[in-house]
């Protein structure tokens, strides 16, 4: 048992430090959430689809980049506690 | 496999005109400041003139990685900055600008996180202490890095290993450095904590605020920590440092919707401000000002701040503090109107670059600096709280008078649409709608260098030569013009104007062959009949005259000359040799020498610098040889070596050109070039030991004799001017990459051209064709494209190219912007149009394409959208339509509007205006329409659906749902085969069958790609480009591909069992490869002799870039080898991305070469390539010609 107790404390660890890592009770809003941050992210980081949606909304791209990341904060909805 | 194998050449023909950022350093360790520019994956520098106000580009470098954010820094008491880079590389890059090498080198390369443009890779946001010490990295999530600067003994830069300010779930919206005098550094960034909305929905009233952090880093413990957190309004979306220590208050401007505050970590108090609002914005519902760009400008006693608002509005922005730096108060007003930038930079010189984000980068000079004006100013005094109703904070926005345009950089991001028009067989261009809102603008692009015309004029008779020459060896610039005729010349002196003189003393009644100033005074004349020597002396005012005849009966029929030396051949097939002597007297060699054949051209060459005399003389013979002679006087006339040529040379020219670029070795090399008269041109070096002929470059020009002669710039080495009927080149060493040859981009080609230089034009070139000389000035050497503007009203959309029977053309381009009033003003840059939400701004123009004449401008005020068009010949009425669909009350995001859509036919008139004939109702967006096989069809949704003309609208004849695809937005056709761009869902093949009418998809792709543009490379084969950088080219296997076009077999086919939701059968890909940048259109071309396909692509940043097949097996090992051989050259990697990875960013990189890296083989030490060169079992100049070749299978 107590290996069972170690694995958790070290899914705990690698949970803290890497974002996005999942296990068999991971929700579908967790998930989810955890893609559209990436994607969210992404279209701030690429210059070339933070402009592209820029033209097409016609707004500087600097407003673009701050919704996206605004977006970040609660791209899916509040997320279920696990018991 | 060869039907599945298909291999590229990629090559940037114009670099992406966007830049990331730009950063003000003394890069160069002088006094002077230069701009750093970031490009997409590029560093430029450039430096500015302070008296003309103008910009140069010092260095362009490829990064070969996509850069984030540039800062440059300098260590206290040093004089020189560094440019600190941040990029997908994963690695935080410190680069030194090399004065020697005029480059940028990499001085520090330190990894600190995975590759990739990563949610958590610090790298996003750079800040930088105001004194150098550190910098401060952040991710748009969770980390943050510290770097610490330091200096070794030897006063080298030394990094330290960077120092954690990680915190969970905070999203991270900018960051700026402090400037804190000698205090330990303070980081400033505006940041959210989401965690506490991790479980508990937002509340829509009172959204997630936002909290200003300030992160100390402790010197002496060495560690970061947080130091202090303010909130501050959810909308804050802008940081920017105050000066501090003896300059200022220190603190911070932060900016969020209608309001600026100043705060402070040492203080509890913020300073609030408005931003004031348009006066064309009062009343209007649209989502307010927010700051989105701004700069400081320190002098020797005070600052003062620059803010740019979303609407391109500048505004001043004052501090006031006391004598111990406590704030006062804060002030604001408005200064000008410009375009909105990415990044603003006040020179100390008095000069703001404003790096537009879209449309041209302009260089403004400070005519005022708005202190005396009567804008209202608003004071902090006045406002408390961000949150308040603020009335009647306004200004009107008026002409510039702050700010004065001095120089701009042509700018062609962003390129939405691109058309390639053929203009006749031998020129086309390359169209693009470029820009946004008031920045839009068609833009014609001609491949060539830039040249401008200075004077035309009729001669009356059709010229055969053209010579100009200088009175002494000592002039700098021409005194003579001479054109010369079938029995007659014409002698032009050149000063301020250029006119017939009579007392040249040369002989006008006979054709001129060619005209030479030697020795020190003397001036030679060749003309069919003999030589005309003239002495002159101008202090005495006399002119000397000896003249030598040809026996009588023969004619002298070529010549060349240099300053000592002149030999002609004669039409009795015999060479005659001059030299002079020190008296000035025209020496014949006592032997003459007979050829094999008439002599058709000559060329002695350049006296290399500190001899006396040129040692070869090549003679071109009409029996297609080519022999060099040694003019060495220990041997000559004597034969060093024999070519036989495909056909007669009927030019040939010896030429030193400058075979290392790079200042300090510089080195000659004599190279040959002959003009054929079969229209080949061939570029070949000559061993100025013996003679030898070698490493032979050719190019096919069209079927027309080609005439070449050498040109002279102040701006770089001899090159070769290439004249024949129908084209116009230059050949020249291009300082980065070695040999090149372009066009020049005028209307009209040169039969003969010469160099013309004058005092006014240093860098003339003058040229007769037929009966019409041309005069004109070279710009510099370094734009590949000439480039007309054409300035449009909205948007630019879409945009098609028609031509009616008469040969008349026109431009029909559709352009509409957002949220944005339709109005009739003319667009500039103080009158941006009035804003309101959900309202649309569309028109459509019709461009004579000839004269760039307005031909029709229809406004569409109906509160609607354009989003395609197409000119379509119905069969059914033999008339061709324009086709154009639309939306009114259309809206991206709010689903609650009730749009409308139509399709709107107009008739093409006789003078190509338009008429509504009817419009047609559809149920969805209708975003891609084409002509196919006589009726109209469009791309709505998913479905797919034919029209055909009716008397009141469209009439529906076939469609077909395809329920995978998304919404089709683009459509190519090619028989009764479709291609189906899909927005999501990649290519789908569809084949319609006229007599079942119906449609079958029968092939579709394995990969979801984001098509945003495509176009056919043969029946089976396409290339296209997504949204996220990448291009490829599918292919159709060969069995669906003959199956779908049997006429039996539809049922067979669309019986077929689908196949993972799909169609039965999956494309292949061909080729895969990461441009960087995203693709808007792709264009196949032809060069002029045919020879050569290629496909030009445009991206949405400005890049123009060029595939061209390879087509043997060895040049795809040769060119594999030299890409992976030049990928283990750090240097050329700048910010240390893998290179492979790079162009593998989002799939494995297949069956295309990246030719920007092999081009930079021409940019290595001669070290360097040897060992190359050695690797590949081949010499260094075998892989130049091999990189020359390719670079010149191209043309336009």
């Amino acid at each position: 048992m107590a290996d069972k107790l170690r694995d958790k404390q070290q899914y705990e660890l690698m949970k803290s430090k890497h974002i996005g890592i999942g296990d068999p009770d991971t929700s579908k809003a967790e998930w989810i959430t955890n893609v559209k941050r990436d994607t969210y992210s992404s279209m701030a980081a690429h210059h070339g689809l933070a402009e592209y949606y820029s033209i097409g909304v016609n707004e500087p791209m600097q407003l673009s980049k701050m919704k996206f990341i605004d977006k970040m904060v609660q791209p899916y909805g509040p997320i279920e506690k696990r018991k | 496999m060869a039907f599945d194998s298909l291999y590229l050449y990629h090559r940037t023909l114009q670099e992406p005109s966007f830049s990331v950022t730009s950063a003000l350093g003394q890069f160069q360790g002088k006094k002077s400041q230069e701009i750093a520019i970031a490009k997409a994956a590029s560093i430029e520098l450039w430096k500015v003139n302070s008296s003309t106000g103008k910009l140069s580009r010092i260095v362009s470098q490829d990064a070969f990685g996509s850069i984030r954010a540039l800062n440059a820094f300098r260590l206290a008491g040093s004089s020189k900055d560094y440019l600190a880079i941040t990029s997908d590389s994963g690695k935080f890059t410190v680069l030194e600008y090399n004065i020697n090498t005029k480059k940028f080198q990499i001085v520090f390369n330190e990894p600190f996180f995975k590759t990739g443009l990563r949610r958590l890779a610090p790298g996003q946001y750079m800040s930088q202490d105001a004194k150098g010490r550190a910098i401060m990295l952040s991710a748009i999530e969770k980390n943050k890095l510290v770097y610490v600067f330091n200096r070794d003994s030897s006063d080298n830069l030394t990094i330290s290993s960077p120092l954690e300010a990680n915190r969970n779930r905070i999203l991270t919206f900018a960051s700026c450095g402090l400037d804190v005098g000698y205090e330990n550094p303070v980081f400033a960034s505006i940041e959210i904590d989401y965690g506490q909305f991790e479980f508990n929905g937002i509340d829509p009233d009172s959204p997630p605020k936002k909290t200003l952090t300030f992160y100390e880093l402790d010197l002496g413990l060495n560690h970061v920590v947080k130091k202090q957190s303010q909130q501050i309004p959810h909308t804050s979306n802008f940081l920017l440092s105050v000066p501090g220590g003896k300059n200022g208050p220190s603190g911070v401007i932060i900016a969020c919707q209608n309001f600026i505050q100043y705060k402070s970590p040492y203080t509890q108090k913020a300073f609030i401000v408005p931003i004031p609002a348009r006066t064309t914005q009062t009343n209007r519902d649209f989502s307010s000002n927010y700051i989105i760009c701004g700069t400081v400008h320190t002098m020797k006693d005070k600052f003062f701040i620059l803010l740019q608002s979303n609407f391109g509005d500048i505004f001043k922005v004052t501090i006031n503090y006391d004598s111990n730096m406590v704030v006062e108060s804060m002030q604001i007003k408005y200064f000008d109107t410009i375009s909105i930038c990415n990044s603003m930079l006040i020179l100390k010189s008095g000069f703001l670059f404003a790096d537009a984000q879209h449309g041209n980068k302009s260089l403004y000079q400070f005519v005022k600096l708005g202190d005396d004006d009567n804008e209202r100013i608003y004071d902090s005094a006045d406002y408390f709280n961000t949150s308040e109703e603020v009335e009647d904070v306004v200004f009107t926005p008026k002409d510039s008078e702050n700010l004065e345009v001095t120089d701009i950089i042509e700018s062609l991001n962003p390129i939405l649409d691109s058309k390639l028009i053929k203009l006749s067989e031998q020129t086309s261009r390359i169209s693009t709608v470029c820009g946004t809102s008031n920045n839009s603008a068609l833009k014609v692009l001609t491949h060539g260098l830039n040249v401008e015309e200075v004077v035309t004029s009729e001669l009356g008779n059709t010229a055969t030569g053209v010579f100009t020459t200088k009175m002494t060896s000592n002039d700098d610039v021409d005194k003579y013009l001479v054109i010369s005729f079938a029995s007659h010349s014409l002698v032009l002196s050149i000063g301020e104007s250029v006119e017939e003189v009579t007392d040249s003393g040369f002989d006008v009644e006979t054709a001129t062959i060619g005209v030479q100033q030697m020795g020190i005074k003397s001036l030679m004349q060749i003309h069919s009949n003999g030589i005309i020597h003239l002495k002159n002396n101008e202090e005495e005012g006399t002119q000397k005259v000896n003249e030598w005849f040809p026996p009588a009966g023969i004619k002298i029929i070529s010549c060349t000359s240099t300053n000592y030396q002149l030999a002609v051949g004669l039409s009795n097939r015999e060479l005659v040799y001059f030299e002079l002597s020190d008296e000035e007297q025209l020496i014949e060699y006592q032997e003459r020498k007979e050829m094999p054949g008439q002599i058709l051209s000559l060329s002695l060459g350049d006296i290399p610098e500190g001899k006396l005399r040129s040692n070869f003389l090549a003679v071109s013979c009409n029996n297609q040889t080519l022999r060099v002679l040694s003019v060495d006087p220990k041997n000559v006339l004597g034969l060093v070596t024999v070519q036989s040529l495909s056909s007669n040379a009927s030019s040939v020219l010896l030429l030193l050109m400058a075979e290392s670029i790079e200042e300090e070795y510089k080195s000659y090399q004599l190279y040959m070039h002959l003009g054929l008269e079969n229209g080949i041109y061939v570029k070949t070096l000559i061993n100025s030991s013996n003679g030898k002929i070698s490493d032979r470059i050719v190019q096919y020009l069209g079927p027309y004799p080609i005439r070449l002669s050498k040109i002279k710039t102040n701006f770089g080495e001899s090159s070769v001017l290439i004249c024949s009927k129908e084209s116009t080149r230059i050949g020249f060493i291009s300082k980065t990459t070695g040999f090149k040859s372009l066009p020049i981009a005028y209307d009209s080609s040169l039969s003969y051209g010469a160099s013309f230089q004058s005092e006014e034009y240093p860098n003339g070139l003058v040229g007769v064709h037929d009966d019409q000389l041309y005069i004109l000035s070279l710009e510099d050497f370094t734009k590949e494209f000439k480039i007309d503007v054409l300035p449009l009203r909205f948007t630019p959309k879409k945009f098609i190219y028609y031509k009616n029977l008469d040969g008349n053309s026109a431009y029909y381009i559709a352009e509409t912007d957002g949220n944005t009033v339709l109005s009739a003003e003319q667009n500039n840059e103080q009158m941006i149009y009035p804003r309101e939400t959900g309202s649309w701004a569309s028109c459509l123009q019709v461009i004579n394409s000839m004269d760039g004449e307005l031909i029709h401008n229809i406004d569409f005020e109906n509160n609607e959208t354009l989003f395609n068009l197409a000119s379509v010949t119905f069969k059914t009425t033999g008339l061709t339509y324009l086709v154009i669909s639309t939306a009114v009350d259309f809206s991206f995001t709010t689903k609650s509007s009730s749009p409308r859509f139509y399709l709107k036919c107009y008739k093409i008139l006789q003078d190509l205006k338009l008429e509504l004939m009817h419009q047609t109702k559809v149920e969805k967006p209708v975003a891609s329409v084409v002509d196919f096989a006589g009726k109209l069809l469009v791309g709505m949704g998913n479905t797919l659906r034919l029209y055909d003309m009716g008397q009141k609208q469209l009439l529906r004849k076939a469609e077909i749902t395809l329920n995978n695809l998304n919404n089709i937005i683009s459509l190519k056709t090619q028989g009764f085969r479709i291609y189906v761009g899909d927005i999501k869902e990649s290519i789908t093949f569809v084949v319609y069958k006229p007599k079942q009418n119906i449609f079958i998809p029968f092939v579709d792709d394995f990969v979801s790609r984001h098509v945003t543009s495509f176009t056919t490379l043969d029946y089976d084969t396409v290339i296209g480009g997504d949204k996220f950088g990448n291009v490829w080219a599918l292919r159709c296997p060969e069995e669906s591909s003959t199956l779908a076009d049997e006429e039996s077999a539809g049922v067979f086919v669309s019986t077929q069992d689908s196949y993972l939701n799909g169609s039965p059968k999956r494309l292949n890909q061909l080729c895969h490869y990461y441009i960087n940048d995203i693709p808007t259109s792709f264009m196949k071309n032809h060069d002029a002799s045919g020879l050569n396909e290629s496909v030009i692509y445009t991206g949405l940043q400005g890049t123009i870039g060029l595939l061209v097949p390879l087509l043997t097996q060895s040049e795809i090992r040769f060119f594999q080898e030299l890409q992976k051989q030049l990928t283990e050259q750090p240097e050329l990697m700048l910010v240390g991305r893998d290179h492979l990875m790079y162009r593998s960013y989002y799939a494995p990189v297949k069956g295309i070469i990246d030719g920007d890296l092999c081009e930079k083989f021409g940019s290595l030490k001669q070290s360097q390539k040897n060992q190359i060169a050695i690797n590949m079992n081949q010499s260094a100049k075998e892989i130049e010609k091999k990189i020359v070749d390719m670079r010149l299978k191209f043309s336009i």
